[in-house]
């Protein structure tokens, strides 16, 4: 990891004994945030690296209340662009239930979603003896943080201690041990060419009207479990064509991710994906609430500039008529990506009668617009 | 256990088709032909009526035969396969003899040498005969339909059509055939076996169309006297329908295929859709109901067009055909409003086909996407009893046997 390409703000109190944690494990390559109204928990902290929310309102005591804590955090936040580098990946870390974490961390990633930063979040979800008001404030938490962060990781407070009796400490630690893994699972994404930051209207029409031809291709999640190299290239080169493979300049895996547990097999998916295509692969990644829909969870899209024959020769052929061109601002607003209709005819000689390719359907070819 | 017949005349058809493979096993009982087997699989390596996977389509052929087989408790050794696809063209071929102004005592011979020019005018390079005819002699402008040998003649000339195949197609269906070690008993058009299962005599007499659209191929004959005056295959059918509804709608090819059978029952039988999972097929239909029957009935019109034209090129007189029509049979010939389309291309009466009914188990078949494999079993009989095709001796039957028991793919044959 390069020095300060990571920014992790740990906010409330499980936020700060996690980050200080990793701050002590990472040494100094990753840089820190903390961020809590509560003085007395960064009082031995460098200042440069604290934020303390509501000097004047709570005099350093800890916030009363969710909302207290959000019209805090909404204040100070105001001017915070210099935390933000865009060129690397700022991780919130924080534990949804308590006021704090819960009001601050919507409002933080928020703003560094706003400021055009990659906002990505690692949440920990109270246990079920902590109480019904803590679980419920958490799912209010993680429902405004969904909408404003580009990748929400979760961990289960639950799940980490397993049934055993530990110490605080104890937990803090598995919780820190955990975090590490998706702090590095973060890390490999964004190392993979992974676009986080991908707006999909902005995306698709950006495809449109580079004349970039596309050809989606989606596949399940649950297959994404199974995959190897091999059989991934099997799978492509028996849905798009060897041909397409060759000639296409550039390949997107779009993903949204529903849950943690399936990362891990959607980063194994993303290597081999780049092992595959290398330096004309781009993977993009939505989380689950800003994706369309109606997108498909795994997507492949392979882009063509201006070779039209080329591609007629591939299995996969385009729709005849359609020019990129004609595609306006407004329409493109509206559209999806013209699914693509896999060829119902491979390694057949196309059925030409009188210089007419019988294979592409007659409205198309014969130009007959049917409303 | 299924018995090796000897003293029963068996034949089996076997359709190798697009969507399907078809094996009809039947019986010669009283002097016709009775269903005692029918065998089906779905067909996987088959494109436009051409195997494009040889492995795959044998093995539905062989789960088609081996359902066929058990029904009739039979073994089938020997299949009357149909043929259909690109290439197929009809073509007829006439050559003459001028003699001294003496003329010339007429000898067998002669009327071979005449035969050999005309049939070699016929078949195109790289192509088979799978069906001729001959129209007879004309000896100094006398029609006779027998060799006249000993006579003194100025001018000979005699006339031939034929249905001719690339050799490629025959080819791939022979090599499955021989890994299945089946003997083929011959190769039927399958738009001639259409005609046969779906037209009467006197409608062939009186001249008739016949357009049998599988899911593949269209494949169309037209006969006239009796006798065959056009046929042909175009690369065109059923599953181009599909292709156009599922580009049109943006859906699988799956689902279209499920919208463009409810899009045709819905007129055919006004049937209500109980299945919760053709609910949504159901409300795509309604919904896009016009959208959807413009987009199939260009690809319909065009396909008539096609066969018009063909029909054009061959200089078939259209009054040919006005009386009986034209007949519309095969799976795809139940799409919507395809009569409809027919009738206002070809201006003559149009109906669906109703496959003629024989002994055994031919209810079960009454539908169109069965007139080829039935025709072909009434086809090959009718060749049988002219002596086109000839079953095989015991004797050759015997050798066979012996022969194809020594080969790799018998052990397979019978693991499998």
């Amino acid at each position: 990891m390069k020095d300060h390409q990571i920014v992790v703000a740990g906010i409330g109190g499980t936020g700060i004994e996690v980050v200080k944690r990793l701050v002590a494990i990472y040494e100094g390559k990753i840089k820190p945030i903390f961020v809590d109204t509560d003085i007395r928990q960064i009082t031995f902290l460098c200042e440069d690296e604290c934020i303390i929310l509501g000097k004047h309102h709570t005099y350093g005591f800890p916030a009363s209340s969710v909302e207290v804590a959000q019209v805090l955090a909404e204040e100070e936040f105001k001017n915070i662009p210099s935390l933000i580098d865009s060129q690397g990946i700022f991780i919130v870390v924080a534990g949804l239930g308590g006021n704090t974490g819960s009001g601050v961390a919507p409002v933080l990633l928020k703003r560094v979603f706003e400021l055009g930063g990659l906002s990505t979040a690692i949440l920990t979800i109270p246990a079920q003896f902590e109480g019904e008001a803590k679980i419920q404030k958490a799912k209010r938490a993680l429902q405004r943080i969904q909408s404003v962060s580009h990748l929400s990781l979760l961990i289960s407070i639950q799940k980490l201690l397993g049934g055993s009796n530990i110490s605080i400490m104890g937990l803090l630690d598995r919780l820190t041990e955990a975090v590490m893994l998706d702090i590095d699972i973060l890390w490999s994404l964004f190392n993979s060419k992974c676009i986080f930051k991908v707006n999909w209207n902005e995306f698709r029409t950006h495809l449109l009207k580079n004349r970039l031809i596309c050809l989606p291709f989606s596949i399940s999640l649950a297959d994404i479990k199974s995959f190897k190299a091999d059989s991934l290239l099997d799978i492509l080169i028996q849905n798009v064509g060897s041909k397409m493979l060759e000639i296409c300049e550039t390949v997107f895996t779009i993903v949204h991710i529903p849950d943690r547990g399936e990362i891990h097999d959607l980063i194994k998916l993303l290597e081999e994906c780049k092992k595959l295509f290398n330096h004309k692969y781009y993977s993009c990644c939505i989380s689950e609430s800003l994706a369309p829909i109606n997108l498909p969870k795994v997507s492949f899209i392979f882009a063509i500039k201006d070779r039209i024959d080329d591609i007629e020769e591939a299995t996969y052929g385009i729709r005849p008529g359609q020019d990129p061109e004609r595609y306006t601002e407004e329409m493109v607003q509206s559209l999806e990506f013209e699914k693509y209709i896999k060829e119902l005819f491979p390694l057949s000689v196309p059925s030409v009668y009188d210089g007419q390719n019988l294979d592409i359907p007659t409205y198309l070819r014969k130009g007959v617009k049917i409303e | 256990m299924p018995i090796r017949m000897t003293n029963r005349e068996i034949i089996t058809a076997l359709e190798i088709g697009t969507s399907k493979v078809c094996s009809i096993v039947a019986e010669i009982k009283d002097h016709r032909p009775s269903i005692i087997g029918i065998g089906q699989s779905i067909s996987q390596g088959v494109r436009k009526s051409n195997i494009v996977d040889k492995r795959i389509a044998t093995l539905n052929v062989r789960h088609s035969l081996a359902e066929a087989e058990q029904m009739a408790n039979v073994v089938i050794d020997e299949v009357v396969v149909a043929v259909a696809g690109s290439g197929i063209s009809w073509k007829w071929g006439a050559s003459f003899k001028e003699y001294s102004p003496k003329g010339k005592i007429l000898s067998n011979e002669d009327y071979d040498d005449l035969s050999r020019e005309a049939l070699d005018q016929i078949r195109p390079i790289d192509h088979v005969e799978l069906w001729k005819d001959w129209l007879g002699y004309d000896i100094d402008g006398k029609n006779l339909k027998e060799k006249v040998t000993g006579a003194r003649a100025k001018r000979v000339s005699t006339k031939y059509v034929a249905i001719t195949a690339p050799s490629a197609i025959i080819d791939e269906k022979k090599a499955i055939m021989d890994r299945l070690s089946l003997h083929v008993l011959g190769f039927i058009f399958s738009g001639v076996a259409a005609a046969a299962a779906v037209t009467s005599e006197i409608q062939r007499d009186l001249g008739v169309l016949v357009i049998d659209i599988g899911a593949g191929s269209t494949n169309f004959v037209l006969y006239h006297k009796k006798l065959l005056q056009a046929a042909g295959s175009i690369p065109v059918g059923g599953d181009h329908i599909t292709l156009d509804i599922a580009t049109y709608l943006g859906v699988s090819l799956e689902k279209a295929e499920r919208i463009k059978i409810a899009l045709s029952r819905n007129l055919n039988e006004n049937s209500k859709v109980d299945n919760l999972d053709e609910n949504e097929v159901w409300q795509i239909v309604t919904m896009n109901r016009i959208s959807l029957e413009k987009v199939v009935a260009l690809r319909l019109e065009e396909i008539c067009e096609i066969v018009k034209n063909e029909l054009k090129k061959a200089e078939i007189k259209h009054d040919i055909y006005t009386n009986i029509g034209v007949i519309l049979t095969g799976g795809a010939s139940q799409t919507v409003k395809f009569n409809d389309i027919a009738k206002i291309v070809f201006g003559v009466p149009v109906r669906r086909s109703k496959i003629i009914s024989f002994p055994g188990l031919s209810d079960h078949l009454n539908c169109p996407e069965f007139a080829t494999p039935i025709g072909l079993i009434l086809e090959a009989y009718n060749l049988l009893q002219q002596g086109v095709l000839v079953k095989d001796s015991s004797f050759q039957r015997l050798w066979r046997e012996l022969k194809d028991s020594l080969r790799p793919s018998s052990f397979l044959k019978r693991l499998t």
